[in-house]
């Protein structure tokens, strides 16, 4: 249960930055938080700045806080993994974001809350096909690198890790501290 | 590394248990360590703690052993398993390597899954102190631990009862065969028989087939040799005596030896040989005995 939870909010945290963006591209405003109660002129442009500001410290606080929960709740698999191949894919998800985005504008001229609701879920439901494997660009903030791994078994998976620009230099490179997201998805400690 | 998994009907394997929280549940699931083995002769019973081993060439390890654990022992190479797979589960088998040293080998220990040990979803009475509850079961396998065979990494294989692992390892009845078959060849060619089908496509029956390795075995240790004439005409003088109410066939054509030409005939031949036959002292009836056993 405790693994599902955290799943589902990771996957919902690597959604709401394309929400993020969405807001600020609509100038949409939240709701109880309006510039009519500061000074007029001037510091209004810099309180909507301000708003900006808190949104994204928001939704990276909110990406940062699941991948904290992943490291310390889900547990490290016993063993090791020898790869032999490996290669960054963060920039194979950009399109595919992109993608979503321009959807989402599309619907956005008549943003309802329902329309946002389906939105979301549809974001969800296709996060859980792990088609997009979690993939967050506000981790890259936080040094975390996204690459497709080949394993000695053959199999491919996604491997998030701290370490940056990996390449094997030896015939194998092995890994250790892992910790399983779905099947094919794996975070290094 | 430790991992607990299931070996499915279609030669998958899935992961059960692979971490640190979840492999505590099979602390007590732990590799034996073997104090006495015997190498493996269907009819010599084990006693007490020993067990049966037989030693694997590198085909026979990869015929039998690699279903299990080519490409499982790493950390990502199986998913995890899922409640509908649960009735697919034919072996639960547990693999542990030394990630220290490279190179290491993978040991493993594996428990056969019969269609009984697999609980469908059912409601259950279940009895406390002073009081019941009926509590739903969802679906499960029973799982007590009992170790059907383990394999030391190397090339040797240990278990208990050969029936209980056949179904798990393709190819432990040929292995059993292939060590009679050359048994069973250096039987039928012994000069002292003689017969009029070609020896190296007789079919020789199972049970006779364990006879003849006993048979042998026991010769062997009581130093009876075959070939002298002396040996040989003590057997036909004992064989003659009962020749006609046993269908024992004698060749005297060529030279005095025992004639089989099919399976029930070899078997007449294997109680000449291990003196089955007797005649009681004081009815003078002539029986057999299968007991063989000595004073």
């Amino acid at each position: 249960m405790k693994i599902f939870a955290i799943k589902f909010f990771l996957s919902i945290a690597s959604f709401t930055w394309v929400l993020f963006f969405l807001f600020v591209w609509k100038k949409i405003n939240i709701p109880f938080v309006s510039a009519s109660w500061v000074w007029q002129s001037d510091l209004t442009n810099i309180f909507i700045y301000l708003k900006y500001l808190l949104m994204f410290w928001g939704v990276l606080g909110f990406s940062y806080i699941w991948i904290l929960f992943v490291r310390k709740f889900l547990p490290t698999i016993s063993g090791t993994e020898i790869i032999t191949e490996i290669k960054p894919i963060e920039g194979s998800f950009l399109p595919v974001y992109i993608g979503l985005f321009v959807i989402a504008l599309s619907f956005s001229d008549k943003l309802q809350p329902e329309t946002i609701t389906l939105l979301f879920v549809l974001f969800i439901f296709w996060a859980f096909l792990d088609w997009v494997s979690y993939f967050n660009p506000f981790w890259l903030l936080f040094f975390y690198r996204f690459y497709e791994v080949k394993s000695s078994s053959g199999s491919t998976f996604t491997l998030i890790t701290q370490e940056s620009d990996i390449k094997i230099t030896s015939w194998t490179y092995t890994l250790d501290n892992l910790i399983r997201i779905n099947n094919f998805t794996y975070l290094q400690k | 590394m430790r991992k607990f998994l299931a070996h499915l009907k279609d030669w998958r394997n899935v992961t059960i248990f692979d971490n640190t929280e979840n492999l505590p549940n099979v602390s007590f699931y732990q590799m034996p360590s073997i104090n006495s083995s015997i190498k493996y002769n269907p009819d010599i019973q084990l006693d007490g703690d020993a067990w049966y081993r037989i030693t694997l060439n590198e085909t026979q390890r990869q015929e039998m052993l690699w279903p299990y654990i080519n490409n499982t022992a790493w950390a990502t190479s199986t998913s995890l398993i899922n409640a509908e797979n649960y009735d697919e589960v034919k072996a639960l088998f547990l693999l542990e390597k030394d990630d220290m040293i490279s190179n290491s080998r993978t040991k493993m220990i594996i428990t056969k899954v019969t269609t009984s040990k697999i609980i469908k979803p059912q409601k259950i009475l279940h009895f406390l102190n002073w009081s019941a509850e009926i509590i739903e079961q969802e679906k499960a396998i029973t799982f007590n631990g009992h170790i059907d065979a383990y394999y030391d990494g190397d090339d040797k294989l240990y278990f208990k009862s050969l029936p209980a692992i056949k179904s798990l390892f393709s190819w432990i009845e040929i292995f059993h065969k292939k060590a009679t078959q050359a048994q069973k060849m250096e039987f039928l060619e012994n000069d002292f028989f003689t017969t009029t089908k070609d020896r190296s496509i007789f079919r020789v029956g199972d049970r006779n087939l364990r006879r003849i390795s006993l048979v042998m075995e026991q010769l062997a240790s009581k130093w009876v040799d075959l070939s002298s004439h002396e040996t040989r005409n003590k057997y036909l003088d004992y064989a003659n005596k009962y020749k006609a109410s046993w269908k024992i066939s004698i060749d005297i054509s060529t030279d005095w030896k025992l004639q089989f030409d099919t399976n029930e005939d070899l078997w007449e031949i294997l109680d000449v040989l291990e003196e089955n036959l007797y005649t009681t002292e004081i009815s003078w009836e002539q029986r057999v005995s299968h007991t063989n056993k000595t004073a």
